[in-house]
């Protein structure tokens, strides 16, 4: 599960953050970046993988938290309330109280450093199950692809989790295709993805990506980027000419699937 | 500042909860949705089931509302005299489950059932009261069980719908998610007693909003396991997570059958420029 910070000047945008079971590490690693430096939250898209500790890094940071809180359309109701969910709540975060959303927008672009000149271009993309944004950072020439290419994981919690030449990468194309088939992407099977073939492709024209940082798996780097496209393109290709699964995957067992995972 | 958020509308007096089937009540309160500069209403509700023994829920809501949901939740465990037991979820997403935590810390007997395939890296510490359930599974509530049903219409593949065996009454997830306009005073309705809301209409929008992969896939075989699954478990009632319940399930299908068939027509890149730019 990642959550990314992006440090700019005397400021770090907080990119998804995470699950609540990760929160001591994550507000541990912030606090070593953070220092004296504002704070901002990023919540690309309204699910618990990118929402879960947005409050905690609001109250940890409170005295240097930037009241510009930017959330994707759908979390239009107000944080304080909507992150507002823990177990053990005592109520709604006053820090979050005072904020004001920043919407994102693909049209304009966002601002890294409120007073600064680092933007992120925040995308819709074609390949997407729920409300999602993708963006791209020209400053490092990074894709942040939220739930896709999330298919790299490791045997073994040291990683490596950035994946670059062949030989430390494990990533297959049938790897690919059971992320994709088995998870959120079960529609795919059967469906017209020439459109989003397309798209993809028109994406990676236009923007130069070196580096893909997935909210899930490792970070996709260098040479790899275009090896995991490739690995996108070929399955979408070949799923489209394979049966729908739909109406047979709501009928499956859980402990099945988990089991052959 | 460019790109703010609109300012939210006045909400007009909560409906609910209401008792939709006897035994079976609504929960929640509407939300307001921004949507190509208009405002719309939506529900992600919660709904209750009270057996002899027991009581469930099925669904929790957002989290914006939980304090809503939990009042409710509290006032009728008190009316009727029953304990809650089991807390249902259709799938692991926030407007699902925005409330599961904060219920399992306040009965400490109820255990979450459903497609929870992430709740555990949400609500750490409730791992042992945090299950899957499969299609087929029952759960006595005294009277009455609760039937865990496969998901025709879904996000998550996962994810799973629930049957109330005495009164018929399914509760599809996301299958039947429509919105209804702010002005319009609908909030609290059934579908049958809403006559202006243009249903077809509006399942697309929701579907352009969050379910993009219709767009992309033959939905005629959904529709058609959506008719033959209410025959077998004889539907009477729909309860949708995201819109107004159905009361009488058999004479309404057909206008939602011709929602359904609109969600695969939505083009949805055009639309997004719509939706992600207000």
């Amino acid at each position: 599960m990642n959550t990314f910070a992006l440090v700019e000047g005397e400021h770090v945008l907080v990119y998804s953050t995470g699950y609540s079971a990760h929160r001591e590490a994550l507000l541990a690693h912030l606090r070593k970046i953070v220092g004296q430096r504002t704070v901002s939250v990023a919540i690309p898209r309204p699910e618990w993988a990118s929402m879960c500790n947005a409050r905690a890094i609001a109250d940890e940071f409170h005295k240097n938290f930037d009241q510009q809180f930017v959330v994707h359309q759908r979390l239009i109701n107000p944080p304080h309330l909507l992150l507002d969910f823990d177990a053990d709540s005592v109520g709604a975060s006053s820090v979050l109280a005072g904020c004001q959303l920043r919407m994102l927008s693909s049209t304009t672009r966002t601002l890294v450093d409120p007073n600064g000149e680092r933007g992120l271009d925040f995308i819709v993309p074609e390949l997407r199950l729920l409300p999602t944004n993708w963006a791209y950072d020209s400053a490092t020439k990074t894709l942040f692809t939220g739930d896709a290419f999330c298919w790299v994981w490791k045997d073994e919690e040291t990683g490596p989790w950035l994946v670059d030449a062949p030989e430390t990468d494990p990533t297959t194309l049938e790897r690919v295709a059971h992320s994709l088939s088995a998870g959120r992407y079960w529609w795919l099977e059967g469906a017209a993805t020439q459109s989003i073939r397309v798209a993809i492709a028109r994406l990676f024209e236009n923007y130069e990506v070196r580096f893909i940082a997935p909210d899930h798996g490792a970070v996709i780097a260098g040479e790899a980027v275009s090896r995991h496209v490739g690995y996108l393109d070929e399955y979408l290709r070949l799923a489209a000419r394979n049966p729908s699964i739909g109406i047979e995957a709501g009928q499956w067992k859980t402990s099945k699937m988990r089991a052959s995972a | 500042m460019s790109n703010s958020a609109p300012a939210l509308p006045e909400m007009p007096h909560n409906a609910l909860p209401r008792e939709i089937a006897p035994g079976v009540f609504w929960l929640g309160e509407c939300s307001p949705v921004h949507y190509a500069g208009k405002w719309l209403h939506t529900y992600n509700s919660a709904f209750m089931v009270v057996g002899e023994k027991f009581a469930a829920m099925v669904e929790t809501g957002i989290p914006s509302v939980g304090n809503v949901v939990i009042a409710q939740v509290e006032r009728i465990l008190e009316e009727r005299g029953v304990p809650l037991k089991y807390i249902f979820v259709t799938h692991s997403e926030m407007s699902h489950c925005g409330s599961v935590g904060r219920l399992l810390r306040r009965y400490p007997e109820a255990h979450t059932y459903g497609e929870i395939s992430d709740l555990h890296l949400v609500y750490p510490g409730f791992e042992d009261r945090i299950h899957f359930c499969e299609p087929g599974e029952t759960s006595d509530l005294g009277g009455r069980e609760i039937l865990t049903v496969e998901s025709v219409f879904r996000d998550l593949i996962h994810s799973r719908w629930f049957l109330d065996t005495k009164e018929r009454v399914l509760f599809p997830g996301d299958g039947f998610a429509y919105s209804h306009v702010h002005d319009d005073k609908e909030c609290g309705l059934f579908a049958e007693e809403a006559p202006k809301v243009d249903i077809p209409t509006q399942m697309q929008r929701f579907a352009t909003l969050a379910f993009h992969w219709t767009g992309y896939v033959d939905i005629e075989p959904y529709v058609q396991r959506l008719d033959d699954l209410f025959v077998e478990l004889g539907v009477e009632v729909v309860a949708p997570t995201h819109g107004l319940p159905i009361r009488d399930a058999k004479n309404s299908m057909p206008i939602f059958r011709e929602g359904f068939r609109g969600m695969s027509d939505i083009h949805a890149t055009e639309l997004d420029i719509e939706i992600y730019d207000i």
